[in-house]
């Protein structure tokens, strides 16, 4: 009884904790053209595999630094790894001479910013500081 | 656009380079005193036979220096100082410009690492993989980790996953053991080319390699042979001596290696099967074939991990073609010349156990046990008579980014 007990309530946080990360949502500038993203679109720009998109346009993608835990939620939610995880891969990458993690900013308000006057520009937010400024282009819940 | 372009250039602007780099404190404990492991080929002692508790097989520590030079030109500069043929000496591993006109191609010139495989060219950055050290039974063979000259990689999107081509050619630089102590191969001035194919998609990457290196120089331990089989004397007796020798010989030979990889990874799991064939148009380097498995699954900061790898001579004649009992001087040569090729099979397995932490964002510990079985001694140093070809390592590593 107290291991179905201990399931239940695994399955409750676990539950709990994924409710918490699709609170996350990728944006897009109004003009850039960009109506909807994939998620295997989103990854490929995140994991730095593509940054051309159906539109046929290059897309910039903003990164959080670490500190940010909404960066540590973002990856959880999108490839189901940690960051020592993304950060191994970018290394490998990095220290082989085959390409650099995205651009990293300090914070959403400074996301909502260069994505609200750069076309090019993809940052995630929490979906509460979603305003006019910016096209959600990807939304998790979905 | 001009926006984020002006601040991206900013920030390069306010910094001149960025600095990075790698390290890996390590250390690892033999069972047996009666041989050496070596993490590959370029080290000349390891654990075992010279310390039982060895503090240099995986200890390792390198720079990098990046400077974005405009939006699709960079250039980098990489160190590392690592155990190898020049000991600890700090060695330049890259020192490369690259450009990138578009997202489907990309070319660099300079001195390069030797990707013939799979994360071949990141072997020396422990933070990015899940074991301690790369298979041996794999990895071990490679003597090159980098070369001077230029790659092109081109690229297109094709059905939701990437293709990737990748072509290089270049100059070898570095210097390998022979097996025997202060006795070194160098590989310089010895050409190298090759390619890859490779499909990667949200969770797989399957690639296709071939590479091929032509060795300008000889090796060494085999030049006495040469001369022998090579001498007048001999060959008046056995007209057939000096064409064995040169197809013994190494000097402008092709040693190619070919591979097979693939990867998956997916979230907290993480599998890996590689397969590769070495051979040459040398008679001294017979055709050796090597896999390996992994898998690892995260939990939370944990990953344990097993790795089953294996390398196989293809074929074992040692045929000598000298005839046998007609003067005791060429039966010593025949014995030589037996011994010479013998020593490069290559049959060894291991079982590896381990366990990844992750520490910090950008370090971790590791914990690995590796059970290895030697039947050739192709990738083993300094072993004793008696010993079993048994060997149980303990090895404990310390890895960060910066």
């Amino acid at each position: 009884m107290k291991v179905l007990y201990h399931l239940l309530l695994c399955l409750g946080f676990w539950g709990c904790c994924h409710a918490a990360q699709a609170d996350l949502v990728v944006i897009a500038n109004p003009q850039s053209g960009i109506e909807k993203l994939s998620k295997d679109e989103v990854i490929n720009l995140y994991m730095g595999r593509n940054r051309k998109l159906a539109s046929g346009m290059n897309a910039k993608p903003l990164d959080m630094t670490a500190a940010n835990t909404e960066k540590a939620k973002f990856y959880a939610l999108l490839v189901n790894k940690n960051l020592p995880e993304i950060n191994s891969y970018w290394a490998r990458l990095m220290f082989s001479g085959q390409g650099s993690p995205p651009m990293q900013v300090e914070s959403a308000d400074e996301v909502m910013d260069i994505v609200s006057s750069n076309k090019a520009a993809i940052g995630y937010i929490e979906r509460k500081k979603l305003d006019k400024r910016v096209r959600m282009i990807y939304d998790p819940a979905q | 656009m001009l926006t984020l372009a002006t601040q991206v250039h900013a920030a390069d602007d306010s910094k001149p380079f960025t600095i990075s780099g790698f390290g890996t404190l390590g250390v690892v404990h033999s069972n047996t005193r009666n041989v050496d492991i070596v993490r590959d080929l370029t080290q000349n002692d390891g654990v075992g036979y010279t310390r039982q508790t060895d503090f240099g097989m995986d200890s390792n520590f390198g720079l990098q220096l990046n400077k974005s030079v405009s939006d699709n030109t960079d250039t980098a500069l990489q160190v590392v100082s690592r155990r190898s043929a020049n000991k600890f000496q700090p060695e330049v591993t890259w020192a490369y410009a690259r450009y990138v006109p578009n997202d489907n191609l990309q070319l660099r010139a300079g001195r390069l690492g030797f990707d013939v495989y799979l994360l071949a060219d990141s072997r020396n950055v422990g933070y990015t993989y899940q074991w301690v050290r790369p298979p041996i039974d794999f990895f071990g063979s490679l003597i090159i980790s980098y070369f001077d000259g230029g790659d092109m990689v081109l690229s297109t999107p094709l059905s939701g996953g990437i293709l990737r081509a990748k072509v290089f050619a270049g100059v070898a630089r570095e210097k390998t053991s022979t097996g025997s102590q202060d006795d070194f191969l160098s590989l310089n001035r010895s050409r190298l080319l090759g390619g890859h194919l490779e499909y990667q998609t949200s969770n797989w990457i399957y690639r296709l390699g071939y590479s091929q290196l032509t060795f300008k120089n000889e090796f060494p331990p085999l030049q006495s042979l040469l001369d022998n089989l090579r001498s007048p004397y001999l060959n008046a007796f056995i007209p057939s001596a000096a064409g064995l020798a040169n197809d013994l010989s190494l000097t402008d030979k092709k040693f190619t290696y070919l591979s097979a990889g693939v990867a998956y990874d997916d979230g907290p799991l993480q599998a890996q099967l590689m397969l590769n064939q070495l051979s040459s148009a040398s008679l001294f380097f017979p055709t050796n074939r090597a896999a390996y498995l992994t898998v690892g699954y995260r939990i939370d900061q944990w990953t344990p991990y097993f790795t089953y790898s294996a390398s196989r001579p293809v074929n074992k004649s040692t045929a000598s073609r000298l005839p046998l009992g007609v003067n005791p001087d060429i039966d010593m040569l025949a014995v030589a010349f037996n011994d010479a090729i013998s020593n490069q099979y290559n049959r060894q397995t291991t079982f590896s156990l381990g366990v990844r932490y992750d520490l910090t964002e950008k370090s971790n510990v590791k914990l690995q046990v590796d059970n290895i079985k030697t039947d050739d001694y192709f990738l083993v140093r300094n072993n004793q008579p008696g010993w079993n070809g048994k060997a149980r390592l303990i090895s404990i590593a310390y890895n960060f980014i910066f």
